[in-house]
């Protein structure tokens, strides 16, 4: 099952054979958590929400069509799933836990203080990134982390592509302000 | 290329979507010039870094437990949606049904007020109160038309009421819906 492509197990999801789904699923899993979380910036709401994007998109496929990349279509649910948490939770008071998005996997060890280096940064653009607005963030995670087409983000969250520019240049120029204050907080 | 360039086109080089060379050019410059590093150059290194964050790894068993959810949750939420779409349906019919209706009657009425003023004459003195300003309103309405299209002022007037009043109907009734209350739709265009 592992070595089919994503179109046959659709295909064969489509007919109710849910180990190819779940092998389509565990197969884009890392993805939509780490979406998920990066978006949130709370790791048992991204469990929650990776779970329910996983059931929607079970539920929806019937309506997905197989000429069309499978992808976008899942970070859609995705998007719209995350969107609908934190509106939920813009209506009450939350506290974002900052430390939820910067566990990272371990990084290869043909340089230690060079992965030091790497991982210090990654952990430093993931606190920066629950910095931004919520749109923002959303934006900047499908552009520069999943590297979806402005086209195909304004498919996913019906904003025009004019708005989401808008969007990436604020939280691209707010992300690398918090980058240069927290490498200067580090230097001291 | 230089500072004013760099400038300019530095959204669309972090958007991906400038030619190769610019993008050498443009990267170049940062590099070269000094003002250009300190204003941009940490915006391309946030990018750089956001491009390279690896995924997150996920607890192993996310997977299974979502699959052991699956046939209650499909099955749940195929008895709520054919309930839901049959409440929507019965709710369309009856709203298309109740604006007609209301607009026929409020046509009817139109046509007895603005046809037949002299039958004003022979109803209660309460009825008259009632009915009056809507009376005189149709009868000032009925004098701008005739001036506007004498040949067809009465049905000009009554048509323009059925319109607007069908309108309102619809535009109340979508809103209702809109908002998943289907007894305030029912109510609404009845």
């Amino acid at each position: 099952m592992s070595g089919l492509d994503d179109q046959t197990l659709i295909a064969r999801a489509q007919q109710g054979d849910k180990d190819a789904f779940g092998t389509l699923a565990t197969r884009h899993r890392d993805a939509i958590y780490s979406f998920a979380i990066r978006t949130l910036g709370d790791r048992e709401q991204a469990l929650d929400a990776a779970q329910e994007i996983f059931i929607r998109a079970y539920t929806k496929l019937d309506t997905f069509d197989q000429s069309r990349p499978w992808r976008p279509w899942l970070f859609t649910i995705a998007a719209n799933t995350c969107t609908d948490l934190l509106r939920r939770r813009a209506r009450r008071a939350h506290t974002v836990d900052h430390n939820a998005a910067i566990d990272l996997p371990a990084s290869d060890a043909s340089s230690p203080s060079k992965a030091v280096a790497r991982m210090d940064l990654h952990r430093r653009v993931a606190e920066a990134l629950q910095c931004l607005s919520d749109i923002e963030r959303t934006v900047v995670a499908l552009k520069h982390i999943e590297g979806f087409t402005y086209q195909e983000i304004s498919d996913m969250t019906d904003i025009p592509v004019g708005t989401l520019k808008s969007h990436a240049h604020r939280g691209r120029q707010r992300l690398a302000g918090l980058l240069q204050a927290s490498a200067m907080e580090d230097s001291q | 290329m230089n500072c004013q360039q760099v400038a300019l086109k530095i959204d669309a080089h972090l958007d991906g979507e400038t030619s190769g060379d610019e993008s050498r050019r443009l990267a170049l410059h940062v590099q070269q010039c000094a003002r250009c590093s300190a204003q941009f150059a940490p915006l391309l290194q946030a990018v750089e870094v956001l491009g390279d964050l690896p995924d997150l790894i996920a607890p192993a068993d996310l997977i299974p437990q979502m699959l052991h959810e699956l046939p209650a949750r499909k099955t749940a939420e195929l008895e709520v949606a054919a309930p839901a779409r049959t409440a929507r349906r019965v709710a369309w019919v009856l709203g298309a049904t109740g604006a007609f209706a209301t607009a026929g009657i409020a046509a009817v009425l139109i046509g007895i007020i603005a046809l037949a003023p002299e039958w004003l004459g022979s109803i209660s003195i309460a009825g008259k109160a009632l009915i009056g300003p809507i009376a005189d309103l149709a009868l000032r309405l009925f004098d701008v038309a005739a001036i506007v299209a004498p040949a067809c002022g009465q049905l000009f007037i009554s048509a323009l009421f059925i319109n607007v009043v069908l309108l309102a109907t619809c535009i109340m009734a979508v809103i209702a819906w809109q908002r998943r209350s289907v007894p305030t739709a029912v109510f609404i265009t009845w």
